[in-house]
């Protein structure tokens, strides 16, 4: 009994914990999203929304907010001594899931840039890409690695067919 | 049965015995795996006899003898209610079948048992394929196979289809059982019924024309259900109207709901003896349900999934899209300088080349769509994308049943329109049916993706989302009006199966994939060639003299006499011919701009064209998107639309009030734009 | 068991198991959903019933009904 009010405490603060850092990505990449936008339409060249290290974009900021809403979510059912292995599951692999897509991204980035050359990579880096996975992957990775086994189903072996 | 089982017989070539096997087992237990599993990548794909629901044949080699096996739709039943349970039920009745493999959820044993007592009376010779024996396992429940086997009066092999555990097994027991004759199990039904039975019976025994695999109980069992297709039976076999008459008399209402009864007892006595059932427990699947169906959590989640299919689409094409792209520049780059005698340069260079180019394009984005609805699909998620938006559909007069081919819509609207027949009401269906070509479809993308890349740049994706979400909107506002005028009352009540989850595997995507992408292709290499060299002539004609898609052509007559209908929408002669193209296929669209624009066939080229040319800025290329929207997606759908609604008038209407709302739009966006002066 | 604890599936409680006890609506309706394995005797527990459709666990397969339908099923509390 003592070990299961510790694990979900320990879960409580780990679902709070990155629900809030997604929450500051998410609201971050929201407004300067907006402003970027406004920026391009107004053709402003360089102004110090390209100064930030992750590059803004609204439905990605939205996307990141969703995750930590579910967390939050899962934080108050918690709070309310119910399940909410769902709500660190399907927030977590809603993240793995854009990691999976950044990592796409970044792949054929490099190929559309170094293989076909193509002209608008002409200023991109590697690390254009590479910034989102580095910002992202922390909290879902140690997520996957604490609770492995509320979130994926292992093989077990199967004697049912064994007899 | 059909032509297409002799040709797959062909193909095995051996001697060997051949047995011929269908696949029979409810949604949801693992059936196309085990179908997989069996054959292999050796499927063959076609159309069940008259009705266009896929048909799935393969073929397996074995030792000492070979499988034909057919892939039945799942069903719950064999009442013949619903399409797919007609097609499965008629092909065991005149497929000439060896066996039926009845594949069924362990943990499900009770309602899959079902269908067997169906298949058992139909007089079948069944094998029951006990698949997912390790969520049984970890249901704390157990099956004694040896007493279920015993009970049903059939073997059964139990298996874990998706590691390929006992598939050899069945294919034994296949061939050990397919010769001999299993007795009908005999579910014995009140006195009252049997007695009915029994005179129906005695009338059918006296009918010389009943073929003699029809077995008369089970015609008598069907004709007292009053079962629709009988009528359809007793018919063919030319028996006397009065004896129709007499014998579908017996047939009362409530026989069914008691005939259902007696199987589930006849099943729940056998269960008694076979089954031990564990703790019900919530499942991780529950768990995971109370969050992606949460009340304000389960439509944001739905809107990030979809958002993140799109980038996923459009990240995994690009690359792709510029090697067909430099290749297909190249190659009618080839044509037309080495190519002597001019027009023939032209026609080879510019016509096919370049347009077939402009349409192979799409294939990446179409396929990578196929790819990422198959996986959602196979996740289990879709499904509970129609539960979420189960409560706003309610509130257009719909219900999430209709949703599943909204979003199937956006691969195409065909299979899409086909979907609608899982349907019970027949006004839900057609409103389903009539809003489903707001969806944007794949072969809309290539114009999206032309334009939206060309004039809004990092926002591109933005934008085609935007796009679809008005088709979307638009579908809804369809739905309402509809429901409002010709189509009053209540739709019918909702209820679903909603699978487990599973981890999607890569190979069933892929070759979902490849299945459905297929089609795409097909059609490049007929309708869409035609389509691309009957407009090269048109903008090749008159002959001697005039540019190429230049204004002199005759598609530049034909475009120029419409003009005046769009010019309020910012478009000029050539993007009427293109949108006039477009009523036969989308994917003209772009392939005809390239035509009169010109670009050497191959998309940088085209951009370049259409950068520099005057008559393209981003204002007129958003109301050129919207148009494109909205109006008729394609002659395939048309034909599709008329056939499942059963009606030219319904079909006509579709596309008089398609094209007037992409009119609308498309005027709206053009005006306000110009007004409020956006510098696009 | 008296009339009064008869409640239609739709106000059952989440997590709550329930016995089926009678399906209302037309035969067709009523023999197609028990063709499904939703029919009367049956005891299905109740997995999620807050907007919208309810969710119901029958052995090991998961139902999703519609409000309106979700009424239609009648059902009596089990231990």
């Amino acid at each position: 009994m003592e070990m299961l009010k510790n694990t979900s405490n320990n879960m409580k603060t780990s679902l709070l914990a990155g629900s809030l850092i997604f929450l500051v990505v998410a609201i971050t990449e929201v407004i300067l999203g907006a402003f970027k936008i406004y920026a391009d339409s107004k053709e402003l060249e360089e102004h110090w929304v390209n100064a930030i290290p992750f590059p803004p974009g609204i439905f990605t900021g939205l996307a990141i907010l969703i995750v930590s809403l579910v967390w939050l979510v899962g934080y108050f059912v918690i709070k309310k001594d119910q399940n909410a292995n769902g709500y660190l599951s399907v927030g977590t692999i809603l993240a793995l899931g854009f990691i999976l897509l950044f990592i796409l991204i970044l792949i054929t980035d490099i190929f559309n840039a170094y293989a076909l050359g193509l002209e608008d990579y002409e200023n991109w880096t590697v690390l254009a890409s590479l910034r989102w996975i580095i910002f992202l992957s922390p909290i879902p990775m140690f997520f996957t690695i604490k609770y492995r086994d509320l979130i994926f189903t292992r093989k077990k072996k199967t004697s049912a067919l064994q007899s | 049965m059909s032509v297409k089982t002799k040709k797959v017989k062909e193909m095995t070539l051996d001697d060997k015995r051949v047995i011929e096997v269908a696949l029979a087992g409810n949604p949801n237990t693992g059936k196309s795996t085990l179908f997989n599993a069996l054959t292999g990548l050796r499927q063959k794909i076609g159309n069940w006899p008259g009705v266009t629901v896929e048909k799935k044949e393969g073929k397996k080699r074995c030792d000492g003898f070979n499988l034909i096996i057919t892939d039945l739709p799942g069903t719950y039943s064999l009442s013949a209610y619903s399409l797919d349970e007609k097609i499965a039920r008629s092909f065991i009745i005149e497929g000439k079948l060896d066996v039926v493999v009845q594949i069924i959820d362990a943990s499900n044993l009770e309602r899959n048992l079902y269908l067997t007592t169906m298949l058992r009376e139909l007089g079948a010779n069944v094998v029951i394929a006990l698949n997912m024996m390790d969520l049984l396992e970890e249901s704390s429940s157990s099956i004694d196979v040896n007493k279920l086997s015993k009970e049903m009066g059939v073997p059964v092999v139990p298996m874990i289809a998706s590691s390929r555990i006992g598939i050899d097994d069945l294919e034994n027991t296949i061939e050990s059982i397919y010769q001999k004759e299993q007795k009908p199990i005999r579910i014995t039904y009140s006195k009252e019924i049997e007695e009915v039975l029994a005179n129906v019976q005695e009338i059918l025994m006296s009918i010389p024309s009943i073929p003699s695999d029809f077995d008369s109980r089970w015609l008598a069992i069907q004709i007292i259900q009053n079962d629709p297709e009988i009528l359809t039976f007793l018919k063919n076999w030319n028996v006397n109207k009065t004896i129709i008459e007499k014998l579908l008399s017996f047939g009362r209402e409530d026989y069914e709901a008691e005939i259902i009864d007696t199987k589930y007892e006849f099943i729940t006595n056998v269960t008694s003896k076979a089954l031990k059932r564990g703790e019900e427990k919530l499942t991780r699947s529950d768990l995971v349900d109370k969050v992606v169906t949460h009340k304000w959590l389960g439509i944001p989640i739905f809107l990030i999934v979809m958002w993140g299919a799109f980038q996923f689409v459009f990240a995994i094409s690009v690359p792709f899209m510029e090697l067909i792209d430099m290749l297909f520049g190249w190659l009618a780059g080839l044509l037309v300088d080495n190519i002597n005698i001019g027009w023939l340069g032209s026609l080879l260079g510019d016509g096919i080349v370049g347009g077939l180019g402009a349409v192979l394009i799409f294939v990446p984005p179409i396929f990578a769509m196929f790819f990422i609805l198959s996986v959602l699909e196979d996740s289990g998620y879709l499904a509970r994308a129609a539960f979420v938006m189960d409560k706003i559909m309610v509130k257009f007069g719909l219900h999430g049943h209709s949703f599943i081919p909204m979003l199937l819509g956006f691969g195409c609207n065909v299979p899409a329109i086909m979907s609608t027949r899982s349907l019970k009401n027949n006004k839900d269906r057609m409103i389903t049916i009539l809003i489903n070509p707001f969806m944007s479809c794949g072969a809309r993308m290539p114009v999206f993706i032309l334009f939206a890349g060309l004039f809004f740049g990092a926002a591109a994706g933005t934008v085609i989302f935007a796009l679809y979400i008005l088709g979307i909107v638009v579908a809804i506002f369809t739905a309402i009006l509809l429901r409002k005028t010709f189509f009053k009352g209540k739709s019918a009540p909702f209820i679903m199966e909603l699978p487990p989850y599973h981890t999607p595997k890569l190979r069933s995507a892929t070759v979902a994939m490849w299945d459905k992408g297929k089609m795409y292709l097909k059609k490049a290499g007929t309708i869409i060639l035609i389509g691309v060299m009957f407009v090269w002539f048109l903008a090749a004609m008159p002959f001697g003299g005039v540019e190429y898609g230049g204004p002199d052509t005759w598609l530049a007559a034909v475009g120029t006499f419409f003009e005046p209908i769009f010019r309020p929408l910012g478009f000029d002669w050539r993007i009427v011919v293109a949108l006039i193209v477009g009523f036969v296929a989308k994917e003209l669209v772009v392939g005809a701009l390239g035509t009169i624009v010109g670009g050497g066939g191959s998309e940088e080229g085209i951009k370049d064209a259409i950068l520099a040319d005057e008559g393209f800025y981003p204002l007129n290329s958003l109301s050129l998107m919207v148009f494109t929207l909205l109006y008729v997606p394609c002659a395939a759908v048309i034909g599709v639309m008329r056939k499942e609604t059963g009606s030219w008038r319904w079909t006509i209407f579709a596309v008089v009030y398609s094209t007037v709302i992409a009119w609308l739009f498309a005027l709206v966006v053009f005006q306000l734009g110009s007004l409020m002066n956006l510098g696009l | 068991m008296n009339e009064i604890s008869i409640i239609p599936l739709g106000l059952v409680p989440e997590g709550k198991k329930v016995r089926i006890v009678s399906l209302r609506g037309g035969h067709h309706l009523q023999n197609r959903i028990s063709e499904m394995g939703l029919r009367e005797g049956i005891v299905v527990s109740i997995i999620k019933n807050s907007l919208g459709p309810v969710i119901i666990a029958l052995e090991n397969s998961r139902f999703a009904l519609g409000r309106g339908m979700s009424m239609k099923i009648l059902t009596e509390p089990i231990n």
